[in-house]
């Protein structure tokens, strides 16, 4: 039999070798052979990064559809009550607004993408799109126009019915309350409104007048529930269409130049930029720009103008495009800055405003080009999320999707014809220590489509 | 003398741990004779479990071999032993599972103050046959004395002080026991505060202020035979240091009443009979500011009836009934908690609601996170024993019945599953162990023990989905989990004689559908946080535990001990958060009425980490204590981490932001009647 003491001495060597069987490290770094976790693995990624929904109306039905872009499916169809004449985003992004103009109605989609500020933590939603019963009413829904967080749709109203021109004034918050705030004009006119803030600028014709387009600008601020008129601005603007809001002021098109409201020393102040001889018997209709950026682009008949805000001049954007090609349809996309064009052969051009809108390069997207009719535009969108844009194919029953970085295209097909759509969802860039303003991104988009019948660009 | 609430199980092997000092080797006894037992039992010696009563369980535990530290802060501390922790080992507070939320969750503290206690033991190792499926990894059960085990004519009168340098300790109990040969009282009291320590700089935010109260009182109707109560009320309130300095902070409160009753029997059948019947009321708030952003409130029944039966074909033991009920609720809202949230009057068609956010697979709520459950565990089993010529043999057998039934009223009803989520769950594990001790010398034995033990998901593990902020995670619910079953091989080799003892341990657990914490590889999409999900994989446990203690003459003894685990998944991924190797050296001097004794810890960095889990780095402390008895006064001296040296507890959820305490200076005094 073993002594006692021997078994303690082998008892030292069986603890040395369950040492070994359990592998118990020390500090040196020969323990890194035995690494065997998962160096590989990704922890940052992000769930919220998602690549939104688009809303898509029907081009001759009276449907629109919500398509995800993280599943590539279509989430739910919905029966509207008319055909959709254009769709909109709203400020934050939740909601598309689906005017239909003829009608005199406004339904609006819940996109089912948001973001609510708990407090501690900005909280994410991705929940199923749905129609709201809400409906919006009134004559003639036409300019749709987006700034700080604000959403206002102009209903032109009718001269011959003696239905005066009104404005309803949104959030995402009104939207959802069914609440907008609306400002009833003097009469009907085929006018626009930009939100600046608490205020509003809003279009003006005089009831003499024998044109729809207004003549000047009138400022108004909300108080509560309501409007309180501030002043008219005396520099006219004849023919007035098309605006723009932007940090840096809003401009409105007139048949002469430019008008910019910007504030100035807390005062709003009204400057006509004329339109420059090179212009010839054009002006400009509609805008397209960045809010932070005081350069916009200007469409007078097709051609591309720079109007800068600050210097307040007008000058020609010049770009190579083929002769025989005619520029359609406009988009501003937010999340590169880009001016989207597309021509009548079906390519898409774009131009990036963070270099002074230079033309920066083309990709065919559509192969046919349904023959414009009045505001029967194609729809064009892009995402706030990445630097992607998305051209309805009416007659392929698809979206084009162009990567905007590369300027390659891919195709989503749809189940319908596609009329109008846009972009719906929430960028998850904002960060978690941000003052939780999720409309910045949104803001940028100043997406003007002239979806009105009385195009008079 | 008979111990009427011993619950050790029938495969255990008293040991001492490295605290115990030699003449005190043979555990206090169980009916049985647990010297021969298989399964390693640790305990802290009385000087050891002096020390230990201001500090949390698992820092008091943390020296023994094979125990370490699940701390979360100051205030927190539950035990890990050989490396698993939470719903694997179970805490007894007299034979009663102590009902607190500490098993839930890292920030939980556990209702076990050791201010009052008698004795502390720790059972390593699968101790499920016993003390059910919550046991598969160990059992620590304190005991304090409230209900008394035998009765005494003499008065006592035990005052504690102690103050300490660092967080500015200031702590203090009492406990007086009075009777007769029938009635025994026990009144007792604590109280402890702390300000925040230091590690270097000042830890914000770890703070903490403890209360206790308990009372006991026992009557004994013939030698042997008694029936006691007891009343206690612990109250704990803590600071939980976190990354961005919030003052959060947790305030659990439990009210502990306990009835129990024993005696021997002379039956031919049957030897002993002992019954228990308890109820613990818990709630505890979690604070931030003035905010009461969570409430837990946990109501419990525990009732267990067990009887010692003679020899039947050579084998004696014991047959035990137990039943116990846990009803959880709580409510988790950063606006403020007023009580248990009630949706049941809001509409709901049965249907997953559309709140949630949910991609690839994942569905992140964020209404109350859990249903209101109600567990009730139901348990029959058997443990026996037999000699046999070289030491004896042991049997044990348990069949268990867990249902759990959840509530969906205190979630919104677009953060609820379908309602079929919301049915009872029944699960059905058992246990089986064999074992055999084999005297080799007078001196040696041998114990090897071969057990398969089984556990059931908790229902937190199973349906909570939200956030931890305190551990700064998300934590997704898995409806689906199942019934986990360790294999595990443990082998004991003790020597003890007249002048040392030596120990060694080794053991092998092989788990089938072992329940992890898996982090995921996303982040929350609310507050970008680490996200988890409590899943099933096969998993392995290796490790061992040595000590040797020596007495080198009448005044002078040494100790030496060393530990290490190793857990990983089939996959070869390390388990999180699995203490490293840890060697310890000891000694104690003895003159006359003085006493010092010094200290050396190295604890191991830890390499073998898990997915996304940082590694730590080793550490060594240094701790000396010096003191004097005079008569029933004493007092001690001491400095903890004498070279400041920084350190990790790799187990712990908070290493980065709670390390160890700085070199820290204490004086403690005793004053015994």
């Amino acid at each position: 039999m073993p002594t006692a003491f021997s078994r303690s001495a082998t008892w030292l060597a069986v603890l040395l070798a369950s040492a070994a069987l359990t592998g118990c490290g020390g500090s040196s770094s020969s323990s890194d052979d035995d690494h065997d976790h998962d160096h590989g693995h990704d922890v940052d990624q992000s769930l919220t990064d998602l690549p939104g929904r688009l809303v898509i109306s029907a081009a001759d039905q009276s449907q629109a559809l919500v398509y995800d872009l993280d599943s590539n499916r279509v989430l739910d169809t919905f029966q509207l009550e008319n055909t959709a004449s254009a769709v909109y985003a709203s400020p934050q992004g939740r909601y598309a607004l689906l005017p239909q103009r003829d009608q005199g109605k406004v339904q609006v989609i819940d996109g089912g993408l948001y973001i609510e500020d708990h407090g501690d933590h900005l909280h994410p939603y991705a929940k199923a799109p749905q129609l709201l019963s809400t409906v919006f009413e009134g004559t003639k829904p036409t300019h749709i126009t987006r700034h700080d967080g604000q959403m206002a749709v102009f209903f032109d109203g009718d001269g011959e019915g003696g239905v005066n021109a009104s404005v309803q004034l949104f959030t995402d918050a009104s939207i959802a309350s069914g609440q907008p705030l609306t400002l009833t004009l003097e009469n009907a006119m085929h006018g626009t409104a930009e939100p600046m803030h608490d205020h509003l600028l809003v279009s003006w014709r005089a009831p003499e007048a024998s044109s729809s387009l207004p003549q000047q600008v009138e400022l108004y601020h909300a108080h509560g529930d309501h409007f309180d008129f501030e002043t008219r601005f005396d520099t006219q603007c004849p023919d007035l269409h098309g605006s723009l809001a932007t940090e840096y002021g809003a401009v409105f098109g007139c048949s002469d130049g430019v008008l910019l409201v910007h504030k100035h020393d807390g005062e709003f102040e009204a400057h006509k930029i004329t339109n420059p001889a090179a212009m010839g018997e054009n002006r400009i209709g509609s805008f397209y720009g960045d809010d932070d950026d005081e350069r916009v682009v200007g469409i007078a008949s097709g051609a591309l103008w720079l109007v800068n805000l600050e210097q307040r001049s007008i000058s020609p954007l010049d770009w190579s495009g083929a002769a025989e090609t005619e520029l359609v349809s406009y988009h501003f996309s937010a999340e590169g800055d880009h001016l989207l064009a597309l021509d009548s052969n079906g390519a898409l051009h774009r131009f990036d405003g963070d270099a002074n809108f230079a033309y920066h390069g083309s990709v065919s997207v559509l192969n046919e080009v349904p023959t414009s009719t009045g505001h029967a535009r194609i729809s064009i969108a892009s995402s706030a999320e990445q630097a992607v844009a998305y051209v309805a194919d009416t007659l392929a029953n698809a979206v084009k999707v162009v990567a905007l970085d590369t300027m390659t295209v891919s195709n989503i097909e749809l189940p319908l014809a596609p009329g109008k759509l846009a972009w719906v969802g929430f960028d998850d860039d904002h960060d978690h220590d941000d003052d939780h303003d999720h409309d910045d991104d949104h803001d940028h988009d100043h997406d003007h489509d002239d979806d009105h019948s009385d195009d008079e660009d | 003398m008979f111990r009427l609430l011993c619950l050790a199980p029938v495969i255990c092997f008293p040991l001492a741990g490295h605290a115990l000092e030699l003449e005190q080797v043979v555990v206090t006894g169980d009916a049985q004779a647990r010297t021969d037992t298989a399964q390693p039992v640790l305990m802290l010696d009385p000087e050891a479990l002096e020390q230990a009563r201001q500090q949390t369980l698992g820092e008091a535990l943390s020296n023994l071999p094979g125990v370490s530290n699940a701390s979360f802060g100051p205030g927190v501390g539950r035990p890990m032993i050989r490396g698993q922790g939470a719903s694997r080992v179970k805490l007894l507070v007299n034979g009663q599972d102590s009902s607190d939320v500490s098993a839930m969750s890292a920030d939980h503290a556990p209702m076990t103050d050791l201010a009052a206690a008698d004795n502390v033991e720790v059972i390593q190792g699968p101790a499920a046959l016993r003390y059910g499926g919550g046991a598969i990894g160990g059992v620590v059960k304190v005991e304090n004395g409230r209900i008394a085990q035998s009765a005494s004519p003499q008065q006592s009168l035990r005052l504690n002080s102690r103050l300490s340098s660092g967080d500015q300790g200031r702590d203090a109990a009492a406990r007086f026991n009075a009777g007769n040969e029938q009635w025994q009282l026990q009144l007792d009291g604590m109280r402890r505060r702390h300000d925040d320590y230091h590690a270097g700089e000042r830890v914000e935010n770890s703070d903490t202020d403890s209360h206790e109260l308990g009372a006991g009182l026992t009557y004994f109707w013939a030698p042997g035979r008694y029936i006691g109560v007891s009343l206690a009320e612990t109250r704990y309130d803590y600071g939980v240091p976190n990354e961005d300095d919030e003052p959060a902070r947790v305030r659990p409160l439990q009210q502990d009443y306990q009835l129990q009753a024993g005696g021997w029997l002379n039956s031919n059948w049957l030897s002993e009979w002992q019954w228990q019947l308890s109820h613990q009321d818990y709630r505890h708030d979690e604070v931030n500011g003035s905010e009461i952003e969570g409430l837990f409130l946990k109501r419990s029944w525990q009732s267990q009836i067990e009887v010692g039966h003679q020899p039947l074909l050579g084998w004696e033991g014991h047959i035990g009934v137990q039943f116990s009920q846990q009803a959880l609720e709580l409510c988790h809202d950063h606006s403020g908690c007023r009580g248990i949230p009630d949706y049941g009057n809001e509409p709901w068609d049965g249907r997953q609601g559309d709140d949630f956010f949910s991609r690839y697979g994942l569905d992140f709520g964020h209404s109350t996170p859990m249903p209101t459950t109600v567990k009730r565990d139901i348990a029959l089993y058997w443990v026996a024993q037999r000699p046999w010529q070289h030491g004896q043999f042991e049997l044990g057998l348990r069949q268990e019945q867990r249902r759990i039934d959840a509530d969906e009223d205190p979630i919104a009803p677009g953060y609820r599953r379908e309602r079929d989520y919301y049915q009872q769950r029944e699960f059905n594990p058992h246990a089986l162990s064999a074992a055999a001790t084999w005297r080799l010398t007078p001196q040696q034995r041998v114990a090897i023990t071969l057990a398969r033990s089984q556990r059931a998901p908790d229902a937190e593990e199973m349906l909570w989905n939200g956030d931890h902020h305190a551990t700064f995670s998300f934590q997704l619910d898995n409806g689906e989990l199942e019934v986990e079953t360790a294999h595990s091989l443990d082998f004991n080799w003790l020597y003890h004689s007249d002048r040392q003892q030596l120990r060694l341990a080794l053991y092998w657990y092989e788990y089938q559908d072992y329940i992890y914490n898996r982090r995921l590889s996303v982040e929350d999409p609310f507050h970008g946080n680490a996200v988890y999900r409590h899943v099933q994989e096969d998993a392995r446990f290796r490790g061992f535990e040595a000590s040797w203690q020596g007495q080198l003459n009448s005044t002078l003894q040494l100790h030496a001990s060393a530990d290490g685990v190793r857990a990983q998944l089939r996959s070869g991924n390390n388990l999180p958060r699995i203490p490293p190797a840890t060697v310890r050296f000891g000694l104690k001097w003895q003159p006359a009425n003085w006493q010092l004794s010094s200290e050396l810890e190295h604890t191991f960095a830890q390499r073998h980490v898990a997915v996304a889990e940082d590694e730590s780095d080793g550490f060594t402390q240094l701790n000396l204590h010096i003191g004097q008895q005079f008569g029933d006064f004493n007092y001690r001296f001491g400095v903890k981490n004498l070279t400041d040296s920084r350190g990790e507890l790799h187990s712990s959820y908070l290493k980065e932001f709670a390390p160890l305490p700085g070199r820290q200076w204490s004086l403690a005094l005793q004053l015994e009647l």
